[in-house]
């Protein structure tokens, strides 16, 4: 009997610890680990959105970078880490679905391991060479690209910049070299030294390097231009389509366990920073669009990821 | 002169009272949570980002410039006080700048990173005015055939730095690759030599790497020693700088911050080298190049003034192309970003106002460190009067915690109690750790980049030769490996002729 | 104890012939296009290089004697490592007061100046890393 009523006292102490600590969140800094190199689209999107949240959780949202294994080794980290909310993830998808599919047996997770908490920080992939490149159409550069060949980088091995080129070069009849780098940053610093000829990335990423008149976009990777960029012709008009839709979407999530209370209060607090008129114009003006997935639709769209990156890697095997 | 028109205008905006506070209250800050290990300069700077938000942008960049400078500052007093690096930079102040405290010598130590980094600060300053746009196309030229033949030079310079046997040297830096390439690999993921262990997934940590090597084995070997450790009974001879180590220190700086600032403009790992490289350098040219790792003055403020100068060149590739080279520069270029301000080759055009007020913060971020920390010195000099006998347990209290905070990890604790006994059992052994923690932090870099120049060249190794870049650092690195040993031959036959 | 060089560089050579073992087995790749052994492999390779470079040279190379307390780098170690692996369940309080005793023991000191360090220790650890850096150290699973 006394022993039950230890276990009951025990319980009770625990839970209401528990509870304690859920109704009282946040009531420190939150670590909002992205797992690739600054410079790339995730840590453009991502300091928008942890500003954002800082505003909306009254706490301060630290960001930290951890690059390596196409976004692997940051998730790992967020998924390892003591599920109480106060360490999140932002990684652009469908990447990280797609180092899954590639290299699901190395990886210490699966698809079921992430809680997903919504997502945002839509825009295309488009086709980029330096601004000083000779090609100025998509035309040339696939001339330039069946005579003498030509190279191109990636965020690495399996990421969907990765996939697209090759689909692309394939489908073009085009000799390439691909050289994979350490998330979109670096990937991106190669284009601009001229190291490769192409790169294929978001306009998240790339439209900063627009604007200063370094990169110019050759095509876009969904089957409709972008108004901001209407002389910009897709694939498909080109008769070059690929066979699945070249976006990319960033979402916020954490590891298994976290009390529901904490999910609620970091869910209803994500929709409401980016809905924020400030959100969606500091979004819109990085190149992104401002829509918002809730955590069930981001869930799905997850699910969905892993289908379409398995036929797209099944493509270029 | 319109670019000093620009300049004075950018003085003007940041030399108000309000941003002289925030200065302040970001060197301050940013100094003691420098001390404090495993929090380094982005940490704190990520963490204090938020609170700037309802200042003016230039206020709070320049706080965060301050915390910036005050960050680096403090992992230099901890390497000077009780020899723990709280970063890659301090790994060489550590050489000599912790001999020079156990000489009691530690307030002229301190004193002088203070003013070898404001010096360097202000030398860079220069440069960056002069030099900002053509550096940075410059830089760009770097491809990874080229960071690949950087490495090497790096590598081998990394011998220079000890003293006695080049190939023992040689060896812990062979040692440092190998232990680099633990972990997934970075190009397709795979895991190596991880022993089914997640936390080594992301490869071995500098910080439970380095703070074993130096703090723990040096408590190790204080312990054993039994000697009564002379700086903490000593009489410390003075606390600033002697007019003797000004003579022997102005050189080094004045070479330490051109090498930093023209490293540091590299976006892909130029920084790490110019510490080190400094110091190396100044080793080569000494004129008693044995008092190096005895405390040698000259060998604490070259490199200072790199690492100092190569964080102000790291800003060239940041403001004129938007490239950051590293986590404390990429929060910079979030915080520019979140105030609406486009990084880019048209920064300088388009928000003139803003580009010079960032580079006089810096600056001012720079001279409110050394007005902060002169008059501290006494105050951390007093610290190294607590009896040995409670300063070493203090010492690996501050090494555990700090170890284990960064990742809440057990594993990087127990890797860090084997370093220590590692390094212990090395310095019985007559090698110096130094190499081997800069080589695993180069390691990784140098395979990234000789896999991705293979790959680009189509496994052709004439590549490295037909960059022009590539082959002048690889010809430098061929000479320093064989210049020791010709040099060495010549003496001998010269001692049989005398 | 009496020490030789060449010990050391045999430690070293039989460390890098695993290492060069380890690299095999990942692939070495071609020079198109590398392997993840391949870089393993080539800077392992030079560590065994420079390994028989120094056992060679230091082989005649007359042995010396290395002193030591080896008893108290013991019990550092020892200490050390309870810290790491009792953290999680006793809490950073506990484990930190007791260690820090521990140290003060091996130091010489008497038993209430430990007692009063260990006191003292898990207040600084408290409110500096805990209280003021926010650092979510682990409160410990035992109680």
């Amino acid at each position: 009997m006394r022993r039950r009523i230890a276990l009951l006292a025990a319980v009770l102490v625990g839970s209401l610890a528990a509870t304690a600590r859920a109704d009282d969140f946040p009531s420190r800094a939150i670590t909002l680990i992205i797992p690739t190199s600054p410079g790339g689209s995730a840590s453009v999107s991502g300091q928008i959105i942890a500003e954002a949240l800082k505003r909306e959780l009254k706490q301060s949202v630290l960001i930290v970078y951890k690059p390596g294994a196409a976004q692997a080794l940051g998730t790992e980290q967020v998924l390892k880490s003591r599920p109480d909310g106060y360490t999140l993830g932002w990684t652009f998808e469908p990447d990280l679905a797609s180092k899954m599919v590639a290299d699901g047996k190395s990886l210490s997770f699966g698809k079921g391991d992430l809680v997903h908490l919504g997502a945002a920080g839509f825009a295309p992939y488009f086709l980029w060479v330096k601004a000083d490149a000779p090609w100025k159409t998509l035309d040339e550069l696939v001339a330039a690209g069946k005579q003498k060949g030509i190279s191109y980088s990636s965020s690495g091995v399996a990421t969907m910049g990765h996939v697209y080129a090759e689909m692309f070069v394939r489908r073009a009849g085009i000799k390439a070299t691909h050289v994979p780098y350490q998330g979109g940053g670096p990937a991106t610093t190669a284009l601009l030294g001229g190291h490769v000829d192409m790169s294929v990335g978001s306009y998240g990423r790339m439209k900063q390097y627009m604007d200063s008149n370094l990169v110019r976009p050759l095509a876009i990777l969904v089957d409709e231009r972008l108004p901001d960029l209407a002389e910009v012709p897709t694939l498909e008009e080109r008769g070059l389509d690929l066979p699945i839709q070249g976006q990319i979407y960033h979402h916020l999530f954490g590891p298994k366990g976290m009390p529901p209370a904490v999910v609620e209060t970091i869910t209803s607090a994500f929709e409401r920073a980016v809905r924020d008129p400030a959100t969606q114009q500091a979004l819109v003006k990085a190149g992104f669009d401002g829509r918002w997935l809730s955590a069930k639709a981001t869930e799905e769209a997850w699910l969905k990821d892993f289908a379409i990156v398995e036929e797209a890697l099944s493509q270029i095997k | 002169m319109e670019t000093l028109d620009l300049l004075a205008q950018g003085f003007q905006v940041a030399l108000t009272p309000t941003n002289l506070l925030f200065a302040l209250v970001g060197v301050t800050v940013g100094t003691l949570v420098g001390v404090l290990p495993g929090l380094g300069p982005s940490g704190a700077l990520a963490i204090l980002l938020p609170t700037t938000y309802q200042a003016s942008p230039v206020s709070s960049i320049i706080m965060l410039a301050g915390i910036y400078h005050g960050a680096m500052y403090g992992g230099s007093t901890t390497s000077v006080l009780v020899n723990i690096p709280g970063e890659a930079s301090s790994v060489v102040t550590c050489l000599d700048g912790y001999q020079m405290a156990r000489r009691g010598r530690a307030g002229p130590a301190l004193g002088m990173a203070a003013f070898a980094s404001f010096i360097a600060g202000t030398l860079s300053l220069v440069g960056l005015i002069l030099l900002a746009p053509p550096l940075a196309a410059f830089a760009l030229r770097f491809g990874p055939t080229e960071y690949f033949a950087l490495m090497v030079a790096g590598l081998v310079i990394l011998s220079y730095m000890t003293h006695g046997s080049m190939v023992k040297g040689l060896m812990m830096a062979a040692a440092g690759l190998v232990l680099g390439t633990v972990g997934l690999d970075t190009i397709t993921g795979r895991p190596r030599f991880t022993f089914g262990l997640t936390e080594l997934s992301d490869g071995i940590g500098f910080l439970p790497m380095a703070m074993g090597l130096f703090g723990i084995a040096e408590v190790l070997v204080g312990l054993e020693g039994g000697e009564k450790r002379d700086v903490y009974t000593g009489r410390l001879h003075g606390l600033l700088p002697t007019r003797r180590d000004w003579s022997e220190s102005g050189l080094p700086i004045a070479r330490g911050s051109v090498i930093g600032f023209l490293l540091g403009i590299l976006p892909g790992g130029g920084a790490v080298l110019s510490s080190f490289v400094s110091y190396a350098v100044e080793r080569r040219l000494a004129r008693r190049p044995e008092e190096f790792g005895k405390g040698a003055i000259a060998g604490l403020a070259g490199p200072e003034a790199a690492n100092n100068a190569g964080s102000t060149g790291a800003f060239i590739p940041m403001l004129s192309l938007g490239i950051p080279s590293n986590s404390a520069t990429a929060i910079l270029l979030g915080a520019l970003l979140i105030y609406g301000v486009q990084p880019g080759p048209l920064l300088m055009r388009t928000h003139p106002d803003l580009f010079w007020g960032v580079v006089a913060s810096m600056y001012l971020g720079n001279l409110m460190l050394l007005m902060l920390n002169l008059p501290l010195i006494g105050l951390w000099v007093r610290l190294l009067r607590v009896p040995y006998d409670y300063l070493f347990p203090a010492i690996l209290l501050f090494c555990l915690v700090g170890v284990y905070s960064v990742n809440n990890s057990t594993t990087e604790v127990l890797l860090m109690v084997a370093f220590g006994l590692l390094g212990y059992l090395l310095r019985k052994a007559g090698f110096d750790p130094a190499p081997m923690v800069l080589a695993l932090i180069l390691g990784p870099m140098l395979e990234l980049n000789f896999r991705q120049a293979l790959i680009l060249s189509q496994g052709d190794l004439t590549a490295f030769v037909r960059h022009p870049i590539a082959a002048v650092l690889l010809l430098v690195a061929a000479v320093l490996l064989v210049l020791p040993i010709v040099q060495d031959l010549s003496r001998k036959k010269g001692d049989r002729h005398a | 104890m009496t020490y030789r060089d060449w010990y050391g560089a045999l430690a070293f050579l039989l460390a890098s012939a695993a290492v060069v073992a380890g690299a095999i087995r990942l692939g070495v790749g071609t020079l198109r296009d590398p392997g993840s052994g391949f870089a393993p492999l080539a800077f392992a390779a030079v560590l065994g290089l420079l390994s028989v470079i120094r056992l060679v040279g230091t082989i005649r190379a007359a042995p010396y004697r290395v002193e030591g307390r080896w008893l108290r780098v013991a019990a550092v170690c020892i200490l050390l490592l309870a810290w790491g692996l009792a953290v999680q369940t006793v809490g950073y309080l506990v484990a930190t007061f007791l260690v820090a005793i521990g140290f003060v023991l091996v130091g010489g000191r008497s038993v209430y100046a430990a007692l009063a360090f260990g006191v003292g220790a898990a207040l600084a650890v408290e409110f500096v890393f805990v209280r003021w850096l926010a650092t979510p150290l682990p409160r410990g699973t035992l109680f």
